[in-house]
């Protein structure tokens, strides 16, 4: 017992009064950190005895409220976090999991480049409505109160996904008017006088002050919410004010320094892993913590990149950040995220009469949209100009823009989407996940960040970028599985694995943008998945091999996937080598989607949705799912091609953010639907 | 089985390889195509034009008349040659930024943005010869080849490799070249080279005995302020030390294109020079975010009125033609003050 109390105690010390000495250290390192050098002692006197001399000033307007915004930031993000993690009961939550930063982050944007404001508060305001629409759809979406950690968390990342998908598109339009917002993208705390800290600061501590008032409540509703309304809670009210003020301090911030990721999920479980479950500590411990991990970051990007073009603080926290939550999911693994639930079924369509001519129906489809695609262009479609082009009269110029522009376009967008809807179908099969995704297993993010380094480190030419995506995504996939390996491959530990890597991969990939000078904007478009200006040389050089010979492989050994969605016993009772099938139909997948990544880049939502809906229109166990799967997937490329390049003429928009606007309120309808289904 | 598949993987890698590396024949064969198109309309030998350009030289069989420029310093080097693409990527941008006398027509055709130009859109105009940025479009090199005939110069040259200043005029020259407009490019040229002299000799009249400068561009990103500085290789500098002035702002590294991103606490080291900035008037950083903060307030050149705001729309990445109307900018500011 008193050993127990002398442990507490320490505990407590080390937890709150290091945690201070150690912001104490942190604030003076980084005072000390800046494009002129001034000695500690001038630092010291400037604070202590300050001078009316530009030193001085330098340390009291500029470097100063660099690091007390830096506290505010931090404190504010990770209190957001201990209230998200309690009100969703879910371990992994945090403004950034949730969606929350990219809701924000888009409403500023959408708000810079329509209402140019000068005034802080409105960009609150505006930071404040995009982040509680965020909130809300992403809750309501995973099913609210009854929702589990995993599909919220999922939720989170489709309209992460969504929301950047916006904003890319918002930022290729308007470069000029958001050339200034990409490094804030990714959270600075850059400061040039008093403004952000005035600002924040009132702000900040009021939601802290609710929060602490909020303590006592949300201690019971740690307990379940039927105990909290027994003790004559109002769980439903209580709920929604919290809500409100986690998503109001992750605006605060959000306004003021960007999208600061990973803060939220680091400090509270810090406090977590100490044993604290009582909120009054939660929340101040949390508070110093997350100042503690932000100002740390700070340092450290200035350690790592002392010129003033400075490092994305933002983007250091979730380089740091992305790797805690993976070791958070393995530790985690067996207790917390059990298989049930995280499945979506689509349910089915209550048409089914075209079912047996479903395959019929979509190959004469392809082909209509192929002629549609063939003859329209920036004129708009030219149908009979085309076939006369064509078949008829000479006219040399049409023809050629059809055989060499258009064409070629379309059979790249028409493999690349059969290759990722394949491959989704068969990660969805052999993962028993229904949200298996290459995008969600992070190969996507692997082969970005493969294609920056070939364009950043190697200083090889442009060309080069599939090849170096290609090998990113199989390596992505290789750590995925290895990670997996001892949970067997388990699905819902696999999507967040995934989760994860892709937020690594999105920290490297950020921080290289920001490194690199050169060559940036064709790697952004590139990433953004683009079917823009694909020649012949795409489709032999990167599709075609896998169309020809990894998908008859699979088509011979589609039973395997039916013998290991029984079970993983029953495929082992029935002779199958479990682990060993999976891990190589998972890889042939891979190649699927690494070809695909190579020649069009990123695209994601293909290899989630076109098995989705394949389902829906044949039924869940229908033999011809994978054709079916196959040719929705080439279906919906060509429609996002031929949108992509007809929409705005002249100018282009990459084709992978049409798929996400159109795929990913789909995707989160979908999410819905299996909801009302299961109620 | 698992062996066979191993092997089955590393021969399909490898096959890829092969692939990838193969297509160098696709890329001889389109640029055939462009050159036996030229022969067609051929005149005589002796008016071939050869123009080279980052990839190497290429050899025109006639003067061409139908341009398509895809980055704007291309297409004010032709205007100022007096000629007018037919088509340009993001009219709108240029003519909002780019402020030279010689007008651009309004028959030019938009091709779409710098980024992705539109290659149906190019196509249609059926160019002659198309002139780009290679760090735009290496990718997609060989698509506009096949359209057209295409030059790719790189304006942002890699350390070492000469000045923004050094590239802009010789590969103003090569474009003369391509249109057989030589004189006039030198024309030109003799008339930036006098206009930097009677600039420099107004300043020297207007009794400005401090010559060193920062020259500065700043924007503000969510209320912050950002400033660029401008490094030694940059056209803007050089520009400005071609009429006798001295850039004071030195940094470590390299910078490709030729401007450090930094603070205000920067600024501390170069007090004596004159402070130069380029800002939106609806983003004045200046008197918006640092008005009245010390750290600014307190630097010599702000106290002693030595700051010279220039137009928003001051391009420092044109052409010749450009670079006048900058040193004329520089001169109005640093006199009339």
């Amino acid at each position: 017992m008193t050993n127990f109390l002398k442990n507490n105690w320490m505990k407590t010390v080390l937890t709150f009064f290091g945690g201070t000495v150690l912001l104490f250290v942190l604030m003076f390192i980084n005072i000390n950190q800046g494009s002129v050098d001034l000695s500690p002692r001038v630092v010291w006197q400037a604070l202590f005895s300050p001078q009316d001399i530009l030193e001085h000033h330098t340390v009291r307007y500029l470097r100063m409220p660099r690091v007390v915004i830096g506290i505010l930031a931090g404190g504010a993000l990770a209190v957001s976090g201990v209230i998200l993690q309690t009100i969703t009961k879910n371990p992994l939550s945090s403004s950034s999991t949730l969606g929350i930063h990219s809701g924000s982050y888009f409403a500023v944007v959408l708000a810079t480049i329509f209402m140019p404001v000068s005034l802080q508060l409105n960009g609150l305001v505006v930071a404040f409505a995009g982040g509680v629409i965020t909130a809300l759809l992403v809750y309501g979406l995973a099913g609210a109160a009854t929702a589990n950690p995993v599909k919220m968390v999922l939720a989170g990342m489709v309209v992460t996904i969504m929301f950047s998908s916006f904003t890319s598109l918002l930022q290729i339009f308007y470069e000029n008017e958001t050339a200034g917002l990409f490094l804030w993208g990714s959270g600075t705390l850059v400061q040039n006088n008093w403004d952000g800290v005035t600002f924040a600061f009132p702000f900040i501590s009021a939601g802290m002050v609710i929060a602490l008032i909020l303590a006592k409540q949300l201690d019971l509703f740690r307990l379940g919410e039927d105990v909290a309304s027994s003790l004559g809670q109002k769980v439903g009210r209580i709920r929604v004010i919290s809500l409100l003020v986690a998503v109001f301090l992750t605006a605060v911030t959000v306004s003021v320094v960007g999208p600061i990721g990973f803060v939220g999920l680091i400090a509270p479980h810090l406090i977590k892993l100490l044993g604290y479950q009582n909120h009054y500590v939660l929340l101040i411990g949390s508070f110093i913590w997350g100042a503690n991990v932000l100002l740390g970051a700070a340092v450290l990007a200035r350690i790592i990149d002392p010129s003033f073009s400075e490092l994305p603080v933002g983007a250091v926290t979730a380089f740091i950040g992305a790797p805690w939550l993976i070791w958070l999911v393995l530790r985690k693994q067996n207790r917390q995220y059990g298989e049930k639930g995280t499945a979506i079924l689509a349910g089915q369509l209550n048409v089914r009469l075209s079912s047996k001519y479903m395959m019929g129906i979509l190959a004469v489809g392809l082909v209509i949209l192929f002629i549609i695609g063939a003859s329209t262009g920036t004129s708009g479609i030219q149908l009979q100009t085309a076939f006369a082009a064509f078949f008829g009269e000479s006219n040399d110029f049409i023809r050629n823009m059809i055989l060499n522009i258009r064409l070629p376009r379309l059979f790249v967008a028409a493999c690349s989407g059969v290759l990722l809807a394949v491959s989704g179908y068969i990660f969805q099969g052999v993962l028993r996940n229904p949200l298996a995704d290459p995008s969600v297993i992070g190969i996507t993010s692997g082969a970005g960040v493969g294609a920056l380094l070939v364009l950043y480190i190697s200083g090889l030419s442009a060309v080069f970028v599939p090849m170096g995506a290609f090998i990113g995504a199989v390596i992505a996939f290789l750590v995925v599985m290895g990670l997996s390996y001892r949970a067997q491959f388990q699905p819902t530990l696999l999507a967040l694995l995934g989760i994860g890597i892709s937020a690594f991969g999105s920290a490297i990939i950020q921080i290289l943008v920001v490194q690199a000078d050169m060559s940036v904007a064709s790697a952004l478009t590139w990433l953004s998945g683009t079917t823009y200006a694909k020649s012949w040389d795409e489709l032999f050089s990167y599709l075609l091999w896998p169309m020809v010979i990894i998908l008859p492989i699979l088509y011979l050994q589609i039973r395997n996937i039916d013998t290991l969605s029984l079970g993983d016993d029953t495929a082992k009772g029935l002779g199958m080598r479990v682990m060993t099938t999976r891990f190589n139909m998972a890889l042939l997948a891979s190649l699927l989607a690494a070809a695909s990544v190579a020649a069009v880049g990123t695209i994601s939502f293909v290899g989630l949705i076109a098995p989705h809906v394949s389902r829906m229109l044949l039924g869940p166990s229908h033999k011809h799912l994978l054709p079916t799967t196959a040719l929705l997937g080439g279906f919906f490329l060509v429609i996002a091609d031929i949108l992509s390049r007809t929409l705005l003429v002249p100018k282009e928009i990459p084709s992978g953010i049409i798929v996400a606007i159109i795929g990913a309120p789909y995707f989160l309808y979908i999410m819905y639907r299996s909801n009302q289904i299961r109620k | 089985m698992k062996k066979g598949l191993l092997l089955l993987m590393i021969g399909l890698f490898a096959s890829f390889m092969l692939v990838a590396c193969g297509n160098d024949e696709t890329e001889n064969e389109s640029t055939e195509n462009g050159a036996t198109e030229n022969t067609e309309t051929n005149t005589d030998d002796s008016s071939a034009i050869t123009v080279t350009d980052m990839y190497g030289e290429q050899t025109f069989k006639k003067t061409p008349e139908r341009v398509v420029a895809l980055e704007w310093v291309y297409a004010e080097d032709a205007l100022a040659l007096g000629v007018q693409p037919v088509g340009m990527a993001d009219v709108e941008g240029y003519n909002s930024w780019v402020n030279i006398d010689a007008e651009l027509s309004d028959e030019v055709v938009d091709v779409g943005t710098r980024q992705e130009p539109n290659l149906e859109a190019i196509a249609e105009l059926n160019p002659d010869v198309i002139i780009t940025a290679g760090y735009r479009h290496e990718a997609i090199m060989d698509s506009l080849k096949e359209i057209a005939p295409t030059l790719a110069f790189n304006p942002y040259p890699e350390e070492g490799e000469g000045n923004q200043y050094e590239e802009m005029t010789t590969t103003f020259n090569e474009i003369a070249k391509l249109f057989g407009k030589e004189k006039e490019a030198e024309q030109v040229l003799s008339d930036l080279d006098a206009a930097y002299k009677s600039v420099s000799e107004e300043i020297s009249a207007a009794g400005i005995d401090n010559n060193s400068f920062v020259l500065s561009q700043a924007y503000s990103s969510d209320n912050n302020p950002v400033i660029r500085l401008f490094k030694d290789n940059a056209m803007a500098t050089q520009i400005m030390e071609k009429i006798g002035l001295e850039n004071a702002y030195e940094s470590e590294g390299f910078q490709v294109y030729g401007f450090d991103e930094t603070s205000v606490e920067a600024l501390q080291n170069f007090q004596d020079a004159h402070f130069f900035y380029i800002v939106q008037e609806n983003d004045n950083i200046f008197s918006n975010q640092l008005a009245g903060n010390p750290a600014w307030e307190d630097l010599a050149f702000v106290k002693e009125e030595r700051t010279y705001q220039l137009p928003g729309d001051t391009w420092t990445f044109g052409g010749p033609l450009s670079a006048q109307v900058f040193a004329e900018q520089i001169k109005e500011a640093l006199i009339q003050k």
